[in-house]
C-alpha cells in the first residue's frame, strides 16, 4: 500500500522538476529565438529586394485559388513602390515547403527564396541551393525542365526531386500572377 | 570497477552504439546524407546523454524500481528540449539542418538504454564517462557513414566538392537503401576485422 503513494509521489516530483527547469529554458530562450525568425525573415526579404521598405498589405482578399498564399508584402526604395514580396506554401515531395518570391512592378522575378521544408536531404532539400533557385533571377513566366535548361524561360529540376522543383516553379508562377492582383487594386 | 579508461572507450570501440550495438539506428540512416549532419546531431545526442546519464546515476537511489523507466523518459525528454531551444536560439543553421531529428533523440534507444544497463548501476563519474564514450562512438559511427554517403551519393564532404564535376553521384546513397546497404558494408567489414585480430 506504501507503493500506492510513494511512486505516484515520485514520479510527480520527477515531472515537476523537469517542468521548471523547461519553464526556465523556455523563458530564457523565447526572445533570442523570436529574433532569430524575425533575422531570418528579414535576411529572406532584403535578399530579393536590397535596400528596401517592406509593408506588409493587409485585407489581400485573394480568390480561392490564392489560399495558400500567406503574406503580400510591398517593396518600396526611397518611397517608390519596385516590387511585391509574396509568401506562400506549397505541397512538394515531403509536405508543406514555405516560399518567398520576389516580383518587381514589371512582373520580372528578382528571386525566391526556399524557407522551411521538410523535403528529401540531399534532393529535394537542394531547392533552397543557389545552383537552383539562382536560376529564376531575371526571368518571367518559367517552365521546369528535366536536364540542362535551354530556353530563357526554362529552370532545369533538381536531379531525382521533380516534385519539389514543380513545386516552386508553380509557386513563382502563382506569385506572378498574385502580385499582378495586387498591383490592379 | 572497471577502469574510467576502459569505460570511456568500450562506447567507441568495443561497445560501440552503432556499429556493435545496432542501437539508434533510426536516427542513424535518418540523417546521415551530409557529413556535418552526422557531426551536429552525435554531438546533440552526446549532451544529452552525458546530461542523462549523470542525472539518472545522481539519482537511483532516489527512484524506484518499479517507474524508472516513465522518469528516465522524462529526464531524457527534458535534456532534449533544453538542447533543441537553445540550438535554435543560438545555432539556427544548425537546428534548420536537424529539424525533425532533435526532438527524435528522445525515442533515441542509446540513450534510454545506457541509463538503463549502465547509469542506473554505476557511480556518477563512470556514468558521465560512459555517455561521453558512447556519444563519441555514435558520433563516430553516424559522421564516418555520412562522410560515405555524402562522398557517393553527392561528389562533396562536408560541402565541398571532392569529385570532379564527371562524377555522376549515385543518388541511392542519399536514400534510404543506400544507407542500409553502406552501412552492411561498413559492418562486414569491421567484423572481418575483428575476426583477424582476434
Amino acid at each position: 500500500m506504501r507503493d500506492f503513494i510513494k511512486l505516484p509521489l515520485v514520479l510527480f516530483l520527477v515531472a515537476l522538476i523537469a517542468g521548471m527547469i523547461l519553464g526556465v529554458t523556455n523563458y530564457l530562450t523565447k526572445e533570442p529565438i523570436r529574433m532569430q525568425h524575425e533575422m531570418a525573415l528579414r535576411n529572406a526579404r532584403e535578399e530579393l529586394f536590397p535596400d528596401s521598405e517592406f509593408i506588409t498589405l493587409e485585407e489581400l482578399s485573394l480568390s480561392e485559388e490564392n489560399d495558400n498564399v500567406i503574406a503580400v508584402y510591398e517593396s518600396q526604395k526611397d518611397g517608390i513602390l519596385v516590387g511585391y514580396i509574396v509568401t506562400m506554401e506549397k505541397t512538394g515531395y515531403a509536405g508543406a515547403i514555405l516560399l518567398n518570391y520576389g516580383i518587381t512592378i514589371d512582373g520580372m522575378i528578382t528571386g525566391v527564396n526556399v524557407g522551411t521544408n521538410s523535403e528529401t536531404p540531399g534532393l529535394g532539400a537542394k531547392a533552397s541551393d543557389v545552383e537552383f533557385t539562382g536560376q529564376f533571377i531575371g526571368k518571367k513566366n518559367v517552365t521546369l525542365v528535366k536536364g540542362t535548361a535551354i530556353a530563357d524561360d526554362e529552370i532545369s529540376a533538381i536531379t531525382a526531386a521533380t516534385i519539389t522543383s514543380q513545386a516552386v516553379v508553380d509557386g513563382v508562377n502563382q506569385a506572378i500572377v498574385v502580385s499582378d492582383l495586387v498591383m490592379e487594386k | 570497477m572497471k577502469s574510467l579508461k576502459k569505460i570511456f572507450l568500450n562506447g567507441i570501440v568495443d561497445e560501440n552504439p552503432i556499429f556493435r550495438l545496432m542501437l539508434g539506428l533510426c536516427p542513424t540512416l535518418a540523417v546521415t546524407t551530409a557529413a556535418i549532419n552526422g557531426v551536429g546531431m552525435g554531438l546533440a545526442a552526446t549532451f544529452v546523454l552525458v546530461g542523462s546519464n549523470l542525472v539518472v546515476s545522481l539519482l537511483k537511489k532516489l527512484i524506484p524500481e518499479k517507474i524508472r523507466i516513465p522518469a528516465f523518459i522524462v529526464i531524457i525528454a527534458t535534456f532534449v528540449t533544453v538542447v533543441q531551444l537553445v540550438m535554435e536560439a543560438t545555432l539556427p543553421s544548425l537546428f534548420n539542418a536537424l529539424g525533425i531529428f532533435i526532438p527524435l533523440i528522445v525515442v533515441n534507444c542509446i540513450i534510454l538504454s545506457r541509463a538503463e544497463i549502465f547509469a542506473s548501476k554505476n557511480t556518477p563519474l563512470a556514468a558521465v564517462i560512459d555517455g561521453l564514450g558512447m556519444g563519441l562512438g555514435f558520433t563516430l559511427a553516424i559522421t564516418l557513414l555520412a562522410a560515405f554517403r555524402e562522398l557517393l551519393g553527392n561528389g562533396t564532404l562536408f560541402g565541398l566538392t571532392v569529385m570532379g564535376s564527371t562524377y555522376e553521384p549515385a543518388l541511392i546513397f542519399i536514400m534510404a537503401p543506400g544507407g542500409f546497404i553502406l552501412l552492411g558494408f561498413i559492418l562486414a567489414f569491421l567484423n572481418a576485422m575483428r575476426k583477424e585480430g582476434a
